[in-house]
């Protein structure tokens, strides 16, 4: 998973090199859309192999046995992806500073606070749509498919925004972006929780 | 297994055709449009603060006047371009222009175009639609999208009611509302562009709230369809389709939202009845009623083929046969 953020800022840094050298663009600019896509990425292999991996090893079937809600499994699912997301994004950043000599301005421990909401934004959708996708014939193309319009414009968007505006110092913009972010991060899991019952199934 | 013939659905897809048909004549063969001219000083001035307007007509100037006019069709990014209206007009017929400052003294005609009916509710109506194509494009474009998002509210509310009940014509409904959908949903988003480059001036605009929001809900529902080509099992299938389309339809008020922080340049729904003129009115619900039949019908046949299927998928596996029948 940090090999794919790696090499996906690697591939970046390459497809910039024209336009960094020229001065054409500078990495302030380039960060917010380099970072969330990265992420959006590492998110999505994160989900995967985290669904694909349980139902595998008939170690999610095990979960189902368990006298708990399915709700709870599914924010455990949830809580335990983002942990693992949560490193990634600090790897992600730290990455992206040593790749694109980028100090973030002195912002980056808001930065990396904003990683995680919008992060979290990705895997409140991504863990029920994982869940989805892990059923299906071809799942490992279905995660993307399925997750990526859901999280375009309600997540993507507004983190972008926010990252730019962070960056450029406009901090209270950044909150207000921040928010919208986290809103939608806490109605994708409690939906999440309510269907989990109906996707994780029998 | 018994099929009847569908008598009702033939006169459904005949009024459904009936119904496009007068509408589309109506709009291309009906009385032109009436151009309404709105005297400046009529209006407040105030009250034409933030409304979009566009210039189409012949205007003359006789006070000089200062105002904000804004560019709204090419670049609008551009800062506020201080116009000063004096004759004549440094302004370009046929293009948008937000009103940001204040405007007074201006007198004659000029004929405005607004994108939001409301603002102008001082006994002044204002025609939406100027361009002759354009307009004729809209006959096509807003019954589409309105079936699109009919159907798309039929998916979720079936959705919903497979997950409670557990019942497959459910499922039936919610796979036939969304393919509907999808090609209506179709047709809108490929005629939205044609009548946005001939009246904004440009064909996309990414921080329009309805735009951005029908683009999602187009993907959205693809990927709907994709899910469903890629389940097999049948039980499975509705299960999680259901799932899927109610999570989609959760994104799709706040996919608005975050649009929204920008502005939109659609007639507000629910205002639209008011802003339109009455020449339209006409032609424009015929064309509605006559999609919504379409809608109608396509759906009832889709549902049906998929009844029959299970059916007989059913008495295969009566038979003795394994797996459905292709």
């Amino acid at each position: 998973m940090l090999l794919v953020g790696v090499l996906l800022l690697l591939a970046f840094r390459f497809a910039a090199a024209g336009l960094l050298d020229r001065g054409a663009i500078d990495p302030e600019e380039l960060a917010p859309a380099v970072l969330w896509v990265t992420i959006l990425f590492v998110a999505i292999v994160a989900l995967s192999s985290a669904f694909a991996k349980e139902r595998d090893r008939g170690t999610l079937a095990a979960l189902l046995l368990l006298p708990a809600d399915r709700g709870a499994v599914f924010l455990g699912k949830f809580f335990g992806t983002f942990t693992l997301v949560a490193f990634l994004d600090a790897a992600v950043l730290l990455f992206y500073a040593l790749f694109f000599d980028y100090g973030f301005a002195g912002n980056g421990l808001a930065l990396l606070i904003l990683l995680w909401v919008g992060s979290a934004g990705f895997l409140s959708a991504g863990c029920l749509v994982a869940a989805v996708s892990v059923q299906t014939r071809s799942r490992d193309l279905m995660l993307p498919i399925l997750l990526i319009p859901l999280v375009a414009f309600t997540v993507l968007a507004p983190a972008i925004g926010g990252t730019a505006e962070l960056l450029a110092g406009d901090t209270e913009d950044a909150w207000e972006h921040a928010r919208l972010l986290a809103a939608f991060a806490l109605g994708a899991a409690t939906v999440g929780t309510l269907l989990a019952e109906q996707v994780l199934g029998e | 297994m018994r099929t009847k013939t569908p008598w009702a659905s033939l006169i459904v897809a005949l009024a459904a055709s009936l119904s496009i048909l007068a509408g589309l004549f109506l709009a291309l063969y009906g009385a032109p449009l009436p151009r309404t001219t709105v005297d400046f000083a009529d209006l407040h001035a105030t009250e034409l603060v933030g409304l979009e307007v566009r210039i189409v007509g012949i205007y003359e100037a006789t006070d000089t006047t200062t105002g904000l006019l804004r560019d709204f069709s090419g670049n609008p990014e551009v800062a506020p371009i201080q116009v000063t209206l004096e004759p004549p007009l440094a302004l370009e017929s046929g293009r948008n222009y937000t009103l940001v400052g204040e405007l007074g003294g201006v007198r004659g005609a000029l004929t405005l175009q607004a994108s939001e009916a409301e603002p102008l509710a001082t006994g002044t109506s204002a025609e939406i639609f100027f361009s002759p194509v354009a307009q004729k494009i809209f006959y096509v474009h807003m019954p589409t999208a309105w079936v699109a998002y009919l159907a798309f509210g039929v998916a979720l509310i079936s959705g919903l009611a497979y997950l409670r009940t557990g019942q497959p014509r459910w499922d039936d409904l919610g796979a036939a509302s969304v393919e509907t959908g999808v090609i209506f949903a179709t047709i809108a988003i490929t005629t939205g562009p044609l009548w946005a480059q001939e009246e904004w001036g440009v064909a996309w605009r990414w921080d329009d709230a309805r735009l951005t929001t029908t683009f999602v809900l187009w993907l959205v529902y693809l990927a709907y369809l994709v899910l469903r080509a890629n389940l097999a099992e049948r039980h499975l299938r509705a299960r999680l389709c259901a799932a899927y389309a109610i999570l989609a339809f959760v994104t799709v008020p706040l996919s608005y939202l975050s649009a929204l922080y920008l502005r939109t340049l659609h007639p507000q729904l629910g205002q639209t009845g008011g802003g339109l003129s009455p020449a339209m009115a006409a032609p424009l619900a015929l064309v509605i009623l006559g999609f919504t039949l379409l809608y109608a019908y396509i759906v009832g046949r889709r549902v049906e083929t998929e009844r029959l299927q299970r059916e007989l998928d059913a008495a295969a596996a009566r038979a003795g046969q394994t797996g459905g029948v292709p």
